[in-house]
């Protein structure tokens, strides 16, 4: 039987006469890193926020490791953990201080250990408003996980680091959920989703339009796949692009490159060609359609459905 | 309650590193005092008198109403509060601290003026030590009460200056500091006795250096822990952890 630590039944959330979450339903494994996704004004941040009990919603039912998420604060408060995209320490506040502080607050003793594994030992008495923006991202994760959550909430936890940092930072990310942390992850960064995730959820206009793994998610676009062939002989450029499947064609210096959306076929029809050609295959790439170009996908189709976006 | 204490540690030792705290709770209101003792003796010998009441008031207000709104207000603005909301600082720490820290070091303040005054100046020392700490206290009260309530309400940092410069100025003028509340004119006393300096100024002089009344005693005594009183309930119900509209 499935352990779901999540539940989520008929959330609603509404500002005045607008519906910024409009009844949605899910579910989330214990253990799995779970993407929300969405443009801006989509209803991620409010859904975040209506789960880590910051908002009351207006309707439906949440409920965290077996308790509802807005009668029992307490259990909620020692069962999650949350690393704001918007949130900021003092800036005269020293490392040191503020993991003291937190952890005075949880009473719970100091964990150096956090930030010794967050690479923030150097830094004990440095003060907040002297930390990089990595650093800072990193700190306030170690003291989202202090009290060891179950569940860990992930507001836009690498937008503005640089490459390195975002590297460690999905490090740690990776650790946490192998150590068997729940994870949340809100992002705008496709490739971030795509990679760290087990399941996505896309939110538009407060509703689920997608749910799934990526793989599943990308699998069921109407997105074309790019296959790029290179042969010995480039005689057969011409003949490739004549291929049943085929919706485009072009060649670059080395590839010729088609567009179709029955990989299987357009690839057995490619090597069936280069074969019965006399040409010899030197490198095939196939391309599904990224998590990003699904995503364009379906909000570019709600669009044109809806007239909203 | 050991957090609270921690909490509080922490937040009187990071003032001493928050040049904009230093500056309105030390420099501002010795420098002022330094000021004000050089000049104002020889313009009008009976400030005198008054000095060190005068001064110690003038330091308790730039400490609490220059000095608590813009934190409290930049709290919410940048998600310091929201960042310790998530992770379980209750809101009432972060109302009391603020009152706390500058009670800390107005005392320090107050000690270097009541030194000061005397032996730079030739202030008269007060007939009555003890009845001073209290009496700061109860003023700090009331003032850092209105701060807190002034940062709890405004929407931005300037809001938050215009409010305090409502209450400053006017204690500066018509509180009693400069002028005594005798010798105001009819018109200007109903509107200085809403001032909490009015009020602190009436008490200091009663009770350290047993002048007559200028109002009765138990109506400043009402006036000054009414208005903090309710400053400070009246903040705790409109605290907000953040002032992020309603977003989706």
């Amino acid at each position: 039987m499935t352990d779901h630590i999540i539940r989520v039944n008929g959330l609603k959330k509404n500002y005045g006469s607008t519906i910024a979450v409009d009844g949605i339903d899910f579910d989330i494994e214990r253990g799995k890193l779970v993407s929300i996704l969405g443009p801006n004004g989509a209803g991620k941040t409010t859904s975040l926020e209506c789960l880590e009990g910051l908002l009351k919603p207006d309707g439906g039912r949440i409920e965290i490791d077996g308790k509802s998420n807005t009668t029992d604060k307490k259990h909620l408060s020692n069962q999650i953990g949350i690393q704001l995209q918007s949130s900021a320490l003092p800036e005269n506040l020293t490392v040191l201080e503020a993991m003291r502080l937190f952890c005075s607050y949880r009473r719970i003793p100091v964990r150096s250990d956090l930030l010794s594994r967050f690479g923030l030992n150097g830094k004990l008495n440095t003060r907040f408003s002297n930390l990089s923006t990595g650093q800072k991202r990193r700190l306030s994760l170690a003291l989202a996980i202090i009290h060891n959550p179950q569940v860990l909430f992930l507001d836009e936890p690498t937008a503005g680091l640089d490459v390195q940092s975002r590297i460690e930072l999905h490090g740690i990310i990776g650790e946490l959920k192998q150590g068997g942390t729940t994870i949340i992850l809100a992002t705008h960064d496709m490739a971030e989703a795509e990679s760290l995730s087990d399941k996505i959820i896309i939110l538009l206009n407060g509703k689920i339009v997608a749910e799934g793994s990526p793989a599943e998610i990308t699998a069921t676009g109407d997105s074309v796949s790019r296959i790029s062939v290179r042969t010995e002989n480039r005689d057969i450029s011409e003949t490739l692009k004549l291929l049943p499947g085929i919706e485009s064609f072009h060649l670059t210096d080395d590839f010729s490159v088609l567009f179709s959306r029955n990989i299987e076929e357009t690839v057995s029809s490619v090597l069936e060609l280069i074969k019965s050609s006399g040409d010899t295959l030197v490198d095939l790439r196939i391309e599904r359609p990224t998590l990003e170009e699904r995503f364009v996908e379906i909000t570019d189709l709600n669009k044109q459905t809806t007239g909203v976006l | 309650m050991k957090a609270f204490i921690l909490h509080f540690a922490i937040e009187t030792k990071s003032g001493f590193r928050k040049k904009q705290q230093m500056f309105l709770t030390y420099f501002f209101p010795l420098g002022f005092f330094l000021m004000m003792g050089a000049v104002m003796p020889q313009l009008n010998p009976l400030f005198l008198d008054d000095m060190i009441p005068a001064m110690l008031i003038f330091a308790i207000m730039t400490s609490t109403l220059l000095g608590i709104p813009d934190p409290l207000v930049n709290g919410r603005t940048n998600g310091i509060f929201r960042g310790y909301r998530v992770n379980g600082v209750p809101a009432m720490s972060l109302i009391i601290l603020p009152v706390l820290s500058s009670v800390i070091h107005t005392l320090l303040v107050s000690t270097v003026i009541m030194i000061l005054s005397p032996l730079l100046f030739g202030a008269p020392i007060p007939v009555n030590i003890l009845p001073a700490i209290p009496l700061l206290m109860l003023t700090v009260f009331s003032c850092a009460g209105l701060s807190v309530f002034i940062g709890v309400i405004s929407t931005s940092s300037k809001s938050s200056m215009i409010w305090s410069q409502i209450i400053f100025i006017p204690s500066m003028l018509i509180g009693g500091l400069m002028i005594p509340f005798q010798s105001l004119p009819e018109s200007v006393k109903p509107v200085a006795m809403l001032l909490p300096s009015t009020h602190s100024m009436n008490l200091f002089k009663i009770f350290i250096y047993e002048t007559e009344a200028a109002i009765p005693p138990f109506v400043s005594f009402a006036v000054l822990s009414g208005i903090g009183a309710a400053a400070f309930i009246l903040a705790r119900i409109l605290f907000k952890w953040d002032n992020k509209k309603a977003g989706r």
